[in-house]
């Protein structure tokens, strides 16, 4: 027997007026954020499109940023592969070092802070979130540094023997590494905010159930509330690279810029898209001007990959949990 | 061994005074109507929730005496708990979930794959051992439940209206089944129910809320 399916209603809704202007308000707003995002993405490829069109896929795999002679003797090169290598070099650092520290952070906000402790820890955490990145950098430059030279001379001493630990001259100031460790503090509160969030609304029966199985504080952490933050977590830890990836200042500070592509994470040269326009912006010729809001596009869409990521996870992870 | 609650039990703004005694190899109904405080008799005695007021000894171990200030959390009462709206862990396969107790217990792996094994075998579920409890119909998922709280062999099994959605069969099965574990793991089990047919056919004790 052939079973033929009905053809879909359609429902006609009819909205009053207070819906259609709240409607409205609410997608001007939407809207605006959207068209304000156009704007810049279409700004810097328009200012941008000259050093595309003039150095093709070389942008993206030269190491080479020179902006020539005003003469006209030297032309200008301009290449960003040392930068975005040393973009994504710094910023994964970063989350390695902060998403178990914001893991352990969160868990104990939730679960194992005493109530009187457990506001104003919270109210910290925020704030530190709030210090401008230049702080942060000065801090990172003056007394972060110096710590972290004795750390990373440790790491190569007994993990040398591992290539990206190798240093080619024993130098171990103004490094990823150290940029990396400075990013990582700058992003904690975030991660952990996010991260506390999100293990704040484990299910309380799932974790009664873990109890009431004999299961230990750490089981039910392990079953229930490490896996329903999960994808939330992996959210948090998305924004958070979005931030290290974009931070300008605090790693222009701390990072010693040099154009070469570079993976060995404790030497002394690096760099990162955003601090490579904050250190040239200054003094850069029409020419180089373009190549730099090129620059900035890239790392206009890398960031905007991130948080399209981020977003799609946490949807997904909210789908799961339905 | 035996158990005594003699008590205030209460959770939000519930109070109710509850006498229940029970000893071991004993299958004791707890009967009332809906809200009544049965399945807060269940999380109290589970240490999921403190009683306000008197005692909840346990082979003269009390667990939960406010006045002197005695408590034993949950993990340490070696309980089993089958709750009413089964609370299966959604990421975890129906074995799984029933492996949960036994590895918090710091039972390896695969021993405790072979005992989670058999005991959904006991209840009839090993054929859907490797689903998702949201790939499960209501009387599977309470199977699992069940298992999931026997294998421990609890020294107390909590059962909130565990059989309300298996089906006849299964839950003639369940009532041969759960005496004789009782019986053999000389536990004692509190089973909170509606069914006059449960209470008359496995309960040696009655508790009206």
């Amino acid at each position: 027997m052939e079973i033929i399916a009905p053809d879909k209603r359609k429902i006609a809704v009819r909205r009053g007026i207070v819906d259609k202007a709240f409607r409205g308000v609410v997608t001007a707003g939407s809207m605006i954020s959207l068209i304000v995002l156009a704007l810049i993405a279409a700004f810097l490829l328009y200012r941008g499109f000259e050093v595309f069109r003039d150095f093709g896929l070389k942008f993206f795999t030269s190491s080479k940023w020179d902006a020539g002679a005003d003469d006209g003797s030297i032309a200008p090169s301009f290449g960003v592969a040392p930068m975005l290598v040393g973009s994504v070099v710094v910023a994964t650092i970063a989350i390695s070092i902060a998403v178990p520290f914001a893991v352990v952070m969160a868990l104990f906000l939730c679960f194992y802070a005493p109530r009187f402790l457990r506001r104003p820890m919270t109210s910290v955490l925020d704030l530190v979130a709030a210090v401008p990145s230049v702080i942060y950098g000065i801090w990172g430059y003056a007394i972060l540094m110096p710590h972290a030279k004795g750390w990373a001379e440790t790491i190569n001493h007994w993990l040398g023997w591992i290539w990206i630990f190798k240093v080619p001259v024993p130098i171990f100031e103004r490094s990823p590494f150290i940029a990396g460790v400075l990013l990582a503090i700058m992003i904690l509160p975030i991660v952990t905010s996010v991260a506390r969030e999100v293990y704040s609304q484990a299910p309380q029966d799932q974790i009664d159930a873990a109890y009431g199985l004999g299961g230990t504080r750490w089981g039910a952490m392990r079953t229930v509330v490490l896996p329903f933050g999960k994808s939330g977590l992996v959210g948090g830890a998305m924004l958070g690279l979005g931030r290290a990836l974009g931070e300008t200042v605090a790693v222009y500070l701390v990072l010693n810029l040099v154009f070469k592509v570079n993976f060995q994470i404790l030497a002394s040269a690096g760099g990162s898209v955003a601090s490579l326009i904050a250190s040239r912006f200054g003094e850069a010729g029409p020419y180089e001007l373009k190549a730099l809001m090129a620059a900035g596009l890239v790392l206009f869409i890398i960031t905007l990959i991130v948080n399209f990521i981020a977003s799609s996870i946490v949807n997904r992870a909210g789908k799961s949990q339905r | 061994m035996s158990l005594e609650l003699h008590g205030t039990v209460h959770r939000g703004d519930f109070q109710r005074h509850v006498d229940v005694t029970a000893d071991n190899g004993e299958v004791v109904a707890i009967v009332g109507a809906n809200g009544s405080g049965k399945s807060t008799v269940i999380h109290t005695i589970a240490g999921l929730a403190a009683l306000a007021d008197g005692s909840l000894i346990v082979n003269d171990t009390p667990w939960d005496v406010p006045a002197n200030n005695q408590w034993v959390s949950p993990e340490q009462r070696g309980c089993g708990v089958v709750f009413q709206d089964v609370r299966l862990f959604p990421h975890l396969n129906a074995v799984q979930n029933v492996m949960f107790g036994l590895r918090s217990g710091g039972v390896k792996r695969n021993d405790a794959l072979e005992r989670a094994m058999e005991t959904l075998s006991e209840v009839d579920a090993h054929a859907f051992a490797l689903r998702t409890p949201a790939s499960l119909s209501g009387g599977e998922r309470q199977r699992v439940a069940l298992a999931r709280a026997l294998v421990m062999k609890p020294r107390v099994l909590l059962l909130d209206e565990p059989f309300s959605a298996v089906d006849e069969r299964s839950h003639a099965d369940f009532l041969q089944l759960l005496p004789r574990i009782v019986r053999e793991t000389g536990a004692i089990a509190l089973m909170v129910t509606h069914d006059h047919s449960d209470v008359s056919a496995i309960a040696s004790r009655v508790v009206g809320l």
